[in-house]
């Protein structure tokens, strides 16, 4: 609507393109000129009034500064045209037409120019108010808007008002009407009245409060909110406005709990899955014992009555049981590691580490290693059961995996890294390419299945028995040179604190 | 096999008693072999033997899992009832609950069935032969 009145406006009275401007110039010249002669015949000399029709013009047209010079102009121009027809034309202009006639043009084109630049800007200050008013009414939108679909409650209130604009969310919070929250004092919907206090004084002092927990009174009932608000001021730095928000936490007390279920679902889950594999490892076990036992039973008593491709066949399934067993024992193992009680307690090093080397004296006679164990290596924060393991594997591990005819070397050391303590175990076994290490730790992964035999479980024991233990593990590899397995855990309280942790 | 006379073997797999007798009758052939399946029978058993002979100079080798009532039930009997035979623990898998469990009801030994029949010699020369144990028990061992 407004477009078009402008428009209208503007093609009615200002006439815009230069040429045009020119064009209509010209044009009232010609009608001057050429209605001159006979007018000047009839009206004798009324040839200032005739000089009034193009500076009229000229002045509409061209503003003040033409009005002006069209009428400074047509004095000389009218006396032109008056010797053109024979007459003395500067004598008659001065003394017939008159000084006064041809100042009265003068000032009629300068006001009428005058009056064309008047709205001219009028025009133009309406153009820019209907332009700042629109803008304006968008960004009133998009905050109303903001405002209105808000998921969380606001308010505005008004110092000495109360509460003068309320959206959705707070009426659905408060479960009441628009027209039933108007004027109503914030302050009346802290239950504790020191809640309230408190949020005036901080908008009074800082300007801004914000998720000031207090508890509400919502509709019929208390509920735990925060509150946040600021005050908006005019010019003066007076307070003109306040502006807040309030979250119902109680809301989030729910998805907090619906979380925990979910949690407890899953951690239900996970433990059932756990309890699952136990047991069937324990059955796979049970049936292992009888097949294994009775294999090697023919193996070790009546090896000697079967033919020979027997004997080989009976040999098969004796090392296949075996391995079979280890298989089951490291599922086992890992089930155990996942699902034991934890002890945590102060564990040493030195008797961990000796104690898990014990049970791989076998290994290490065997195959003729170097074992080399730091003094001292400390003491950490841990289940000795659980580290127990974690060092059995690593160490066996680190025992096992190197090449025929290389004598393994394992060295064993500690050192406090930041806030733990690590545990390096280095080997000079056949390591991997780099790129193979987080392929070490999933389960059943057997990266040299060729050469070394296992079961792909031992790693995964280990990180899952670290994780429980709030510890971490990790490798640095390089293939054929050997690998550095690492473990860091909270070292031991200092003795005196056992059993507060 | 110096105190040892006889042996009761309470297991519910046949093939596993069939194994255990059959280690036993090839090292320890001269020792008395008895088998039952469950606590209650093994129980009756024990009751007539202590009425008949005694219970002097037995062994009892107890499965925790059994059909029924568990091997623990069967220990925990023995010692409300006093009767003062010693007994070993044997698994399908160990784990240290059970293995704690059962040395708190009094067993001598806590061992994993092993897969392996030279192994099953072994761990019976460790129950049937307690002088000739090492200091450091490998069959008490356990996971966990």
């Amino acid at each position: 609507m407004a477009v078009e009145r402008r428009n209208l406006f503007r093609a009615s009275l200002i006439i815009e393109p230069l040429w045009r401007r020119w064009g209509l110039a010209l044009l009232s010249l010609a009608v001057y000129a050429v209605a001159f002669v006979p007018l000047y015949g009839r009206a004798g000399v009324g040839v200032s009034a005739l000089s009034l029709f193009p500076v009229v013009v000229l002045g509409w047209l061209f503003g003040a500064w033409g009005g002006l010079l069209g009428g400074i102009f047509s004095v000389p121009l009218n006396a032109l045209l008056l010797s053109l027809m024979g007459e003395p034309g500067w004598s008659m202009v001065v003394g017939s037409v008159g000084a006064e006639g041809s100042a009265l043009v003068v000032v009629v084109g300068s006001v009428v120019g005058l009056l064309r630049d008047l709205g001219l800007r009028l025009d133009r200050h309406l153009t820019e108010w209907r332009r700042a008013e629109r803008a304006l009414r968008e960004t009133e939108d998009r905050y109303r808007l903001l405002f209105e679909h808000s998921r969380d409650p606001m308010f505005v209130s008004r110092p000495g008002e109360g509460i003068v604009d309320a959206n959705d969310a707070l009426l659905r919070l408060f479960e009441r009407q628009k027209t039933n929250l108007l004027q109503v004092d914030v302050t009346d919907f802290f239950v504790e009245a020191a809640d309230g206090e408190r949020y005036w004084q901080e908008l009074e002092r800082a300007g801004f409060v914000e998720d000031l927990p207090a508890r509400l009174r919502v509709g019929g009932e208390v509920m735990d909110c925060l509150v946040t608000a600021s005050a908006r001021r005019d010019g003066q730095r007076r307070v003109v406005e306040y502006q807040g928000s309030i979250r119902d936490v109680s809301d989030n007390h729910t998805l907090h709990a619906l979380a925990e279920r979910r949690t407890r679902e899953l951690e239900q889950a996970v433990h059932e899955l756990e309890a699952f594999t136990y047991s069937v490892s324990h059955d796979l076990r049970t049936h292992l014992v009888t097949m294994g036992g009775f294999a090697s039973m023919l193996w070790s008593e009546h090896r000697e009555d079967l033919p020979g491709q027997a004997q080989d066949f009976l040999g098969r399934i004796v090392r296949a049981s075996r391995r079979m067993d280890e298989f089951v024992q490291d599922l086992l193992q890992y089930s155990r590691v996942t699902r034991a009680d934890l002890e945590p307690r102060r564990v040493e090093l030195d008797e961990a580490v000796s104690e898990a080397l014990s049970t791989l004296e076998g290994v290490v006679a065997d195959r003729q290693a170097r074992v080399s164990v730091e003094d001292d290596l400390g003491a950490v924060h841990a289940d000795a059961h659980l580290l127990g393991r974690v060092l059995e594997n690593l160490l066996s591990n680190a025992l096992k995996f190197v090449p025929e005819g290389r004598t393994p070397e394992v060295a064993v050391r500690s050192r406090l890294r930041g806030r733990r303590l690590r545990l390096e175990v280095e080997d000079n076994g056949v390591g991997v390419e780099e790129e193979q290490v987080p392929r070490m730790f999933q389960a059943f992964e057997r990266l040299e299945p060729a050469r070394f035999r296992g079961t792909g479980v031992g790693l995964t024991i280990v990180e899952r028995a670290v994780d429980r233990m709030d510890g971490e593990v990790g490798v640095s590899s390089k293939r054929d040179e050997g690998s550095t397995f690492w473990l860091e855990l909270p070292p031991a309280l200092p003795s005196g604190f056992e059993g507060q942790g | 096999m110096v105190d040892v006379d006889w042996l009761l073997l309470v297991e519910d797999d046949p093939d596993h008693r069939v194994l255990l007798e059959e280690v036993l009758r090839r090292h320890w052939p001269g020792l008395g072999f008895h088998e039952r399946p469950d606590v209650a029978t093994a129980t009756r058993w024990l009751r007539e033997r202590k009425a008949d002979a005694g219970l002097d100079g037995g062994v009892l080798v107890v499965d925790v899992g059994l059909g029924g009532p568990s091997g623990f039930h069967l220990l925990e009997w023995m010692d409300d009832v006093d009767f003062e035979v010693p007994a070993v623990v044997l698994t399908a898998s160990r784990n240290a609950m059970d293995a704690e469990h059962a040395f708190h009801l009094g067993a001598a030994g806590y061992f994993q069935k092993p897969v392996d029949f030279g192994d099953y010699v072994n761990l019976l020369r460790q129950v049937l032969e307690p002088e000739d144990r090492d200091d450091e028990d490998e069959g008490t061992h356990y996971g966990g």
